[in-house]
């Protein structure tokens, strides 16, 4: 009897946590993107052993299923657009002035040279839905006390990654750092974010740092320089035919 | 003493003398004629696939031809170029730019490999101007010249425009939108698939880079080694270059010359076989013959390894005369057929022809002039004939006069 209530008492423990750890994922995952929607301005670095491209972009996003970027400087790739409509990925670029949807076959390739694939961008799986999290440490970092939390993929999840394990710390729920790893438990890449700013009231790491770990020195940054939260925005920046007005 | 004797023993039976001169004779002109034909071939094979596209030797940064990418592409400054230059045996160097795209008119896309070239460089090299199916190989900033197959995948022709999508140099994208200056036919089936021809400026300009270049191309002299350039250019450039032949870049070329080769070589050892064995029987006929006159010479005080001279010298008379003949007699013949080559449409039927010309050869293949294939096959009869005068001396060695003498 008492053996039953143990795994009863246990079942339900785990239950609980791993609820709370889904409830911060959903909070910190809100925080970026905003309850409504969210515009930013960013300077995205690619870094390479030999060299470095250096781009600004703007973007606008609602929700989880509708982003929007525009390229503004180099000025050789000025107004190439990529939007994301639900689970697709179209591409402007206007020195052909084609619109493109991006074929399955291109989804892995990187976005822009940065180490970053089509299909991140699109990132269909949703946390509460496609994981299991746990949260399974607190650790700090960088100062902050943070949750250690596991996401491991539910089996019929559309997700690459055998496991994700995310740092958040305890006050402002910013997303830490994220260890990357692939269905082999090996780690592939580390995202870490530094530099916290105030942007309009919500504190957020401005830059963000992706690490592929299977190829040296390479890395992309991401500062962002303007983060607004629940604007509003014109539904046609979402529009395939709307991409060469963007600017 | 020994060459008196042995003269006027081949003189002495001029029929026995002759068949052993013709039967080395043939063989020898059959082999000679028919490597001739095989390497010439060959040469004309490697020309041509060698001339059209990729030139003899070509250098690129190093790790470029494992990771063909523009960030593995090369700066390409004045000093290197007169230092290739300087190397023996380069006779003409031209830049390159090549690079993936995707190639898309209409609904339709396709893969292709651009090529930035230099036009007036471009043609000491490759004949590609003479390869022009319609419009003009005389290219502009901003215009392409399309390989056959790509303007019948899209069905389309000159003033048409088509649109390059790929990735530039170091993180650049790289899209532009070209009109179609010319067609090309680079008598190659895959070329024709993928070749795409711009300006090098052009192509820069596509890739948003001034100043890089993926391959050098070097022309070199004719009938200087390739592999000597390769080894010189070594010793002057640096790490960051890498060096290669056509061997390397076009290993199938070699391979089908390899597997060509032995097929030929197969065929002339049958034809070794017959003239050994015909050499081998005169000599045994001879040995057994002249018995009786090895056995008076011994007898009366002549030493057998004279007496073996003497044969040793005979046979080698007999087979340098049919050598010599088959190579007085083919070297003339080689050099008609090479200045005037052998049409092949007279041998092989128009069917073979046309697939020839697809391919993108001429059905004339002159034959090869070259010193070795003579001079190796009869290195190969001289060595034979020593071999085969063994067996007499082997007779001489246990000749018991007395026995011989009794008929």
């Amino acid at each position: 009897m008492n053996k039953v209530l143990l795994i009863f008492i246990t079942f339900f423990y785990f239950n609980a946590y791993s609820q709370d750890a889904t409830t911060i994922l959903k909070k910190s995952e809100e925080k970026i993107r905003g309850i409504k929607s969210s515009y930013t301005e960013m300077a995205i670095t690619i870094v390479r052993p030999k060299w470095k491209k250096e781009m600004t972009m703007k973007g606008w996003s609602v929700g989880e299923d509708y982003f929007s970027s525009v390229v503004i400087t180099p000025v050789k790739e000025k107004g190439t657009v990529f939007l994301k409509r639900e689970n697709e990925v179209w591409n402007y670029v206007p020195s052909i002035e084609r619109t493109i949807k991006l074929p399955p076959s291109m989804m892995m390739q990187n976005w822009m040279g940065t180490d970053f694939t089509n299909d991140d961008l699109v990132q269909r799986s949703s946390i509460s839905d496609d994981y299991t999290n746990t949260i399974i440490g607190n650790e700090e970092i960088d100062g902050y006390a943070c949750w250690k939390i596991e996401l491991i993929p539910n089996e019929d999840a559309p997700v690459v990654w055998g496991k994700l394990v995310m740092w958040i710390d305890k006050t402002d729920y910013m997303q830490l750092k994220t260890e990357f790893y692939d269905e082999y438990e090996d780690m592939v890449s580390v995202m870490t974010s530094n530099q916290i700013k105030d942007f309009n009231g919500k504190k957020l790491p401005s830059i963000i740092e992706y690490v592929p770990l299977d190829e040296d020195g390479n890395k992309t940054i991401i500062e962002r320089l303007v983060w607004q939260f629940d604007i509003d925005i014109n539904q046609r920046y979402f529009l395939p035919s709307y991409m060469k007005n963007l600017r | 003493m020994i060459f008196k004797i042995a003269w006027r023993n081949i003189y002495r039976n001029k029929k026995r003398s002759l068949i052993t001169i013709t039967s080395v004779f043939a063989a020898l002109l059959l082999i000679i004629l028919m490597r001739a034909l095989q390497f010439g071939f060959y040469d004309k094979l490697i020309e041509t696939v060698v001339e059209s596209y990729a030139g003899y030797v070509e250098i690129h940064a190093d790790g470029f031809w494992d990771n063909q990418s523009l960030d593995n592409s090369m700066q390409v400054d004045q000093q290197l170029l007169d230092d290739i230059q300087s190397v023996e045996g380069v006779e003409n160097i031209v830049q390159r730019l090549q690079t993936f795209s995707l190639i898309s008119v209409g609904e339709k896309t396709k893969g292709g490999v651009i090529n930035g070239i230099n036009l007036s460089e471009e043609q000491k090299i490759t004949d590609w101007n003479k390869k022009m199916v319609s419009g003009s190989f005389d290219l502009r900033d901003n215009e392409i010249i399309i390989a056959k197959g790509i303007a019948e995948f899209f069905d389309i022709s000159e003033n048409d425009t088509l649109i390059l999508y790929g990735q530039g140099y170091r993180g650049m994208m790289a899209a532009g939108k070209y009109p179609v200056k010319g067609v090309i036919d680079l008598k190659n089936p895959d070329l024709n698939k993928i070749g795409l021809f711009m300006t090098m400026e052009s192509v820069r300009n596509y890739v948003s880079s001034d100043e890089i270049s993926t391959h050098i191309i070097i022309g070199k002299e004719k009938y200087y080694d390739e592999g000597k350039i390769v080894e010189d250019l070594g010793l002057i450039l640096s790490d960051d270059y890498e060096v290669m032949t056509w061997k390397e870049t076009l290993p199938e070329i070699e391979q089908t010359i390899t597997a060509d080769s032995a097929g030929g070589l197969i065929m002339a050892f049958i034809l070794y076989v017959i003239v050994v064995f015909g050499m081998f029987g005169t000599v045994l006929m001879m040995t057994e013959e002249r018995k009786y006159e090895f056995g008076v010479l011994i007898s009366i005080g002549m030493s057998r390894i004279r007496l073996f001279g003497i044969i040793l010298v005979e046979t080698i008379v007999l087979s340098m005369a049919g050598v010599v003949l088959a190579v007085m007699f083919t070297y003339p013949i080689s050099i008609y057929y090479n200045i005037n080559p052998i049409d092949m449409a007279i041998l092989m039927g128009d069917g073979a022809v046309q697939m020839i010309e697809e391919m993108g050869f001429s059905p004339m293949i002159p034959m090869s002039i070259s010193w070795d294939i003579p001079l190796s096959h009869s290195l190969v009869i001289f060595i034979f004939s020593l071999l085969i005068s063994i067996y007499p001396a082997i007779k001489i060695s246990k000749l018991n006069p007395v026995k011989s003498m009794k008929v």
